[in-house]
């Protein structure tokens, strides 16, 4: 039976400048269906999902909602057709509770507010599945939660095509299976979702159809039941091949980062690693495995320096008591990257008092240094363009490019393959062995069991704060990390 | 389409150089006279007085305009050069610290006549500074305020510590002693001359404080509107301030700056301009008294009467020694009296005066 | 069948080009003179005669025009100075207070040193005590936001009134001219401490401008403190990433600013005033913080804004020649700053066409 398409996208077009970011987009969306939206970054997802929510105008086409004509350039017009957005960063006020956060949606600045949630809203929770205390406070709910209240908020303000940006990004195994119930009560009831991912297997294990785009155009349209992921794969990253990882083969040297009884707290004070205590030598790829949210982070920080930790030493490599190894963080704009200042300036970003010119920045230095940054992971854009322009998966090539510079003799690096596609994290960990091969050591945090398992040759899993475990490779299998991640310790 | 450009571009051309020559050329045989000062003119005070005096002459004939708020600052330069481009031939500077200004745009136009405020610092051959001998009124009001209090306490709310206002203050003492010899005289200084919360305010902490006659020099009538409100009496300065509490006003003085201002521009039509100083008076009604409050009895009224006849006729000199300073000092010896140069001077409060100069 | 045509505001995404912000600037000059037209109309004000005058007292005439560039050079250094700070993202509110304070330091260099001293030794002397106590001043706010977390608006905003009050009481007391019978004046500083006119009534201060502004494009483009400051202000945290001392930028970042106005108040003494006066300046660490903002702190753009901003404070004046009562020529002058003011921060958006969603075709 041929049902008709719930949205109907209709050779979309949108240029932003010289950049053509979808190119005759069409593709539809049944009722009751999930649909994945698979590309890697900069494929033109995002601007075809924001064309849909209102937020770009596009050049031409349009896109059909039942039918009928959606109003172009109108988030409001968006909404009361029933598009719902879940971004990756989640629009909730932290300080008030859930309840409030969803009156908030649903009957905007209205001054008086009803106190509790009603039978409506109760039964729309019972009928997809939600469990969420919509008495505590924002602040106070997991990341899990707070995206089930994201999600609960938008179809309680009468969304039926939600669109859900990489949700499972933010999430433990677990955590994503809770999440893919709770999507396929929501397309049970009638309603559609669209799934960004770059993550192949939860899509082929979630999704009913699939539309893959590349350079903002739609490549591959088709259901999920019996697809190929080797040819979806294909699908995504074209003609291009990518080496599969390997680990490095080397004699491990002398130590180049130690790290004794350290204890370090998060913002509100309290402690999140206790007593961490390891090494990591020439040679080595050390990856820390552990679920989101056990320390792993705060550990990073507080050995690039960006938190002071509360006890311990870090030993590691210093010039003029400055940090003098490569550290990349979790978080890349803001953090390791400047995003109002261009390439070129953010080229040198931690390295601007080791160039020499006494004082002064020698252009031809800084030149060189924005055409090694942009040449290392081919990224393509004006040096003197601010940086926040760039994709996510850009901004990584960007900070990588950079640290990875000057040859250094330690590589830190926290989650350096999130949010990137299959074709660019492999790049990254290509580049990271071939720095170990070279004699760097990497310590790198993950929670891609498999994606470490493959190139670490050590292994440390964090737990609660601790560090639980310390594996040769030889040692460490997926189901025996696994064990570890989840329960800190190997015994039943 | 070119040519219409071109006609557009002419047209745009002509307006502008219409805009900034007419006043150049229109009314260039008669004489213009343009008036800076130094606060807004609905002060009440001193600018009403000075723009009250521009209605005078303009009644005479003569074209005037004023610039308003000018600070003591280049920006005189500038706007006095304005109005030499607009063609006046007369300026009025009638602030104190226009003086080194007003020089500079003077000597570079040695055709055209400035007069400022006295004491002179910055001469000219064209610069003839003027003031009035105000201190001879205030030692008429100190007479009044002698014989009206009762606390034997008097306010006196002043503006900045300089020679005039000094003046103005010890003859104030000088003439309220003559009457009352117990009566001393609280000076608050709120530095400034156009304050009025501040104004205010000191006339109601000196009421609080026991004075019951508010004296004041000041450009606003803020602190006879204090006073009044606490119900002590009030003397006014600068202008005729009964308006603004006509039950509680006694008497004060008041500017008269016309008489000075027609003889100026008659100096500049006959030829007969000098520069140098004048200082007007009782005599040519540059200082006069506002009425009486009728609560005043007869016999103060003629006392003050006389005494002003006297000081007029140089019969009274209430400077004639000896005078002895409020910290005990002689400063002005028996047999001696003060000239303009040392009123001009005075850095010393009168005996009498509780209070002293803030440093 | 055509549908009206809907317009919105857009974020631009490509950063605006030089020509083309210089393009909206003026076309905001173009806007806040209609609306000024049509102001004075409703008031009943000639507008020939009005804007007439304000051209005439800004820039009609060389005394005018002097005038205009002379008081352009306080409002410019100060603003330099607040832009300077702004690239750390540090609020200089206390430019005024800075500017007197420099005052203080020329005129004192200038009221005691021995009256023939050479204006070789005697001008950069006083300039240099401007600077540096323009600079001091700055610094104790500096220093109370590096080492206490102060916050530097309202240090730097409550340290104005203690600089004004402080040369208030100098030419009150100390410092009063003898000469000028205990008005509060101090005497002229000495002929070598005045900086020499450049041409017409132009004084050199306006050299000393320029270069400022040419100082601060060089440590923009190609100092590393230049670099570090922009990086603080952008991302804090990655200024920490990057191994930046931010207590040694709070330090540089406002003590610049106090050392800028520091020198406009060097200069309005050297060259304006030529002595230490109550009401010295009339709110000119003020102007500069608009006049910052609206050349979005780029230093010529400042210079062209502090000229115009000049121009406006000239030109009201003889608005008032020209029979504009006083009031009136205020609110246009207002009106006149809030056009350029809005237009300059829209500069930001765009305004894009809307396609009709119903539209049949």
């Amino acid at each position: 039976m041929q049902t008709r398409p719930l949205v109907s996208f209709r050779g979309v077009n949108k240029s932003f400048g010289a950049l053509q970011a979808n190119v005759d987009v069409s593709f539809d969306l049944r009722p009751g269906s999930i649909l994945a939206l698979l590309g890697e970054n900069g494929a033109g997802k995002s601007t075809i999902m924001n064309v849909l929510a209102g937020l770009y105008v596009p050049d031409s086409g349009h896109i059909e909602v039942d039918g009928e004509r959606l109003a172009l350039g109108s988030p409001r017009a968006s909404v009361a057709a029933g598009v719902g957005m879940v971004h990756q960063q989640f629009r909730l006020v932290e300080s008030l509770s859930g309840f409030e956060n969803i009156s908030l949606a649903l009957h905007g600045g209205r001054i008086l507010q009803p106190r509790s949630a009603d039978a409506e809203l109760k039964a729309l929770m019972e009928e997809l599945g939600f469990n969420i205390d919509l008495s505590t406070p924002v602040h106070a709910m997991s990341l899990a939660r707070r995206q089930q209240l994201e999600i609960l908020r938008t179809i309680a303000a009468g969304a039926r095509v939600l669109v859900l940006d990489e949700p499972t990004s933010v999430l433990s195994a677990v955590e994503t299976h809770g999440l893919f119930a709770i999507m396929r009560r929501i397309v049970a009831s009638g309603r559609s979702v669209i799934l960004i991912s770059h993550k192949l297997t939860e899509v082929l294990e979630v999704a009913d159809e699939v539309v893959v785009m590349r350079g903002g155009r739609v490549v591959h349209k088709g259901h999920t039941a019996g697809a190929d992921p080797d040819a979806l794969s294909r699908h995504i990253v074209g003609d291009r091949s990518f080496t599969s990882d390997a680990r490095p083969e080397r004699e491990t040297g002398d130590i180049v980062l130690r790290v004794n009884k350290l204890n370090v707290a998060d913002h509100r004070g309290a402690t999140v690693v206790h007593e961490a205590d390891f090494a990591v030598r020439s040679g080595e790829v050390v990856a820390i495995l552990g679920v989101t949210g056990n320390g792993q982070t705060e550990l990073m920080e507080a050995i690039g320096g960006l938190r002071r930790p509360m006890s311990g030493l870090v030993e590691a490599p210093r010039h003029n008591k400055r940090r003098a190894f490569a550290y990349i963080p979790a978080q890349h704009l803001g953090t390791a990257l400047a995003p109002g200042l261009v390439l070129r300036e953010n080229a040198i970003l931690g390295h601007q008092r080791r160039l020499g010119g006494r004082g002064w920045l020698q252009r031809h230095v800084l030149n060189a240094r924005a055409g090694h940054v942009k040449g290392r992971f081919g990224v393509r854009i004006d040096e003197h363009e601010p940086v926040r322009r760039l994709s996510g998966g850009n901004l990584q090539r960007v900070v990588l490019g950079r640290e990875l510079l000057d040859d250094p003799s330690l590589i830190v690096a926290d989650y350096p393959t999130r949010g990137l596609d299959v074709a660019s994290a492999a790049q990254i960990r290509s580049a990271l062995v071939a720095a170990a091969q070279k004699g760097a050591g990497v310590l790198l945090s993950s929670e891609e069991i498999s994606e470490s398992l493959a190139i670490a040759t050590r292994v440390l899993v964090m737990h609660g704060g601790e560090v639980v475990a310390d594996l040769p490779a030889a040692e460490a299998d997926r189901a025996r990390v696994g064990r570890l991640m989840t329960r800190g310790r190997e015994t039943e | 389409m070119k040519e219409t450009k071109h006609q557009l571009l002419r047209a745009v051309l002509l307006a502008g150089a219409a805009v900034l020559a007419f006043p150049l050329t229109a009314a260039a045989q008669d004489l213009k006279a343009a008036m800076i000062y130094v606060g807004p003119v609905g002060d009440a005070g001193w600018t009403y007085r000075h723009d009250v005096a521009r209605q005078c002459i303009e009644e005479q004939g003569v074209e005037t305009a004023y610039v308003e708020t000018v600070p003591e600052t280049p920006d005189v330069v500038n706007v006095q050069n304005d109005f030499l481009s607009q063609g006046y031939d007369m300026i009025f500077a009638t602030a104190f610290g226009y003086q080194p200004f007003t020089q500079q745009v003077a000597q570079a136009n040695p055709d055209k006549h400035f007069f400022g405020i006295t004491p002179t610092i910055a001469p000219a051959d064209n610069i003839l500074n003027f003031y009035g001998k105000l201190w001879d009124g205030r030692y008429l009001t100190g007479l009044v305020a002698g014989a009206m209090t009762e606390s034997n306490k008097i306010g006196f709310v002043a503006a900045q510590p300089i020679p005039t206002v000094i003046a103005g203050l010890n003859a104030f003492t000088l003439g309220a002693r003559a009457v009352n010899p117990d009566v001393t005289v609280e000076v608050v200084w709120t530095l400034s001359w156009y304050d009025p919360a501040a104004e205010k305010q000191a006339a109601t902490a000196l009421v609080e404080g026991g004075a019951d006659v508010i004296a004041q020099h000041q450009d606003t009538p803020s602190a006879v509107i204090g006073a009044s409100e606490k119900g002590a009496w009030a003397i006014g300065s600068e202008s005729d301030m009964t308006a603004f509490a006509p039950e509680r006003v006694l008497t004060g003085t008041v500017w008269d700056w016309c008489p000075f201002y027609s003889k100026a521009v008659e100096m500049v039509r006959d030829g007969s301009f000098a520069p140098g100083e004048f200082y007007g008076g009782l005599d040519d009604g540059t200082v006069s008294l506002a009425p009486l409050n009728s609560a005043v009895p007869a016999d103060v009224a003629t006392q003050v009467k006389d005494a002003q006849a006297a000081i007029i006729a140089g019969e009274l000199d209430y400077w004639a020694g000896p005078i002895v300073s409020n910290e005990g000092n002689e400063v002005v010896a028996a047999g001696a009296t003060l000239g303009i140069a040392d009123i001009n001077g005075m850095n010393w409060l009168v005996e009498g005066v509780s209070g002293s100069l803030p440093n | 069948m055509i549908g009206i045509p809907s317009f919105r505001l857009e974020p631009r995404l490509e950063a605006g080009r030089p020509s083309g912000q210089a393009l909206q600037v003026l076309s905001g000059a173009v806007l806040a003179f209609v609306l000024g037209a049509l102001f004075l109309i409703v008031t009943g004000e000639d507008v020939l005669v009005a804007y007439g005058a304000l051209l005439r007292g800004s820039f009609g005439s060389v005394n005018a025009l002097s005038g205009t560039l002379n008081k352009a050079v306080p409002i410019g250094l100060c603003a330099l100075g607040i832009a300077f700070a702004y690239r750390a993202r540090l609020w200089n509110i206390g430019a005024e207070g800075q500017l007197y304070m420099g005052a203080f330091g020329a005129a004192g260099v200038g009221l005691h040193l021995p009256a023939d001293t050479s204006a070789v030794i005697a001008l950069p002397l006083a300039l240099a005590a401007g600077m540096l106590a323009g600079a001091a001043w700055a610094l104790v706010a500096a220093l109370l936001k590096a080492y206490r977390g102060v916050n530097e608006i309202l240090t730097t905003l409550m340290l104005n009134y203690i600089a004004i009050l402080w040369v208030g009481y100098l030419v009150n007391g100390p410092w009063s001219d003898p000469l000028v019978f205990s008005f509060p004046y101090s005497a002229a500083v000495i002929p070598g401490a005045q900086i020499g006119k450049l041409f017409f009534g132009v004084h050199a201060g306006l050299v000393v401008l320029c270069l400022m502004a040419v100082l601060l494009i060089v440590i923009d483009r190609s100092s590393r403190i230049g670099y570090e400051l922009r990086l603080a202000g952008d991302a804090p945290r990655a200024a920490l990433y990057g191994g930046i001392n931010q207590r040694k930028l709070v330090l540089i970042g406002l003590g610049g600013a106090g050392l800028l106005a520091g020198l406009a108040g060097a200069i309005e003494i050297s060259g304006a005033t030529l002595r230490l006066q109550s009401g010295l300046s009339p709110g000119y660490g003020f102007m500069a913080i608009l006049v910052a903002w609206i050349a979005q702190g780029r230093p010529l753009a400042i210079l062209l804004a502090s000229v115009l901003y000049a121009a406006l404070l000239n030109g009201g004046f003889a608005l008032q020649v020209s029979g504009v009562p006083p009031a009136i020529g205020t609110i246009l002058q207002a009106v006149l700053l809030l056009s350029v003011f809005a237009a300059t921060t829209f500069g930001t958006y765009r305004l894009r066409r809307v396609p009709t969603g119903s539209l049949a075709t």
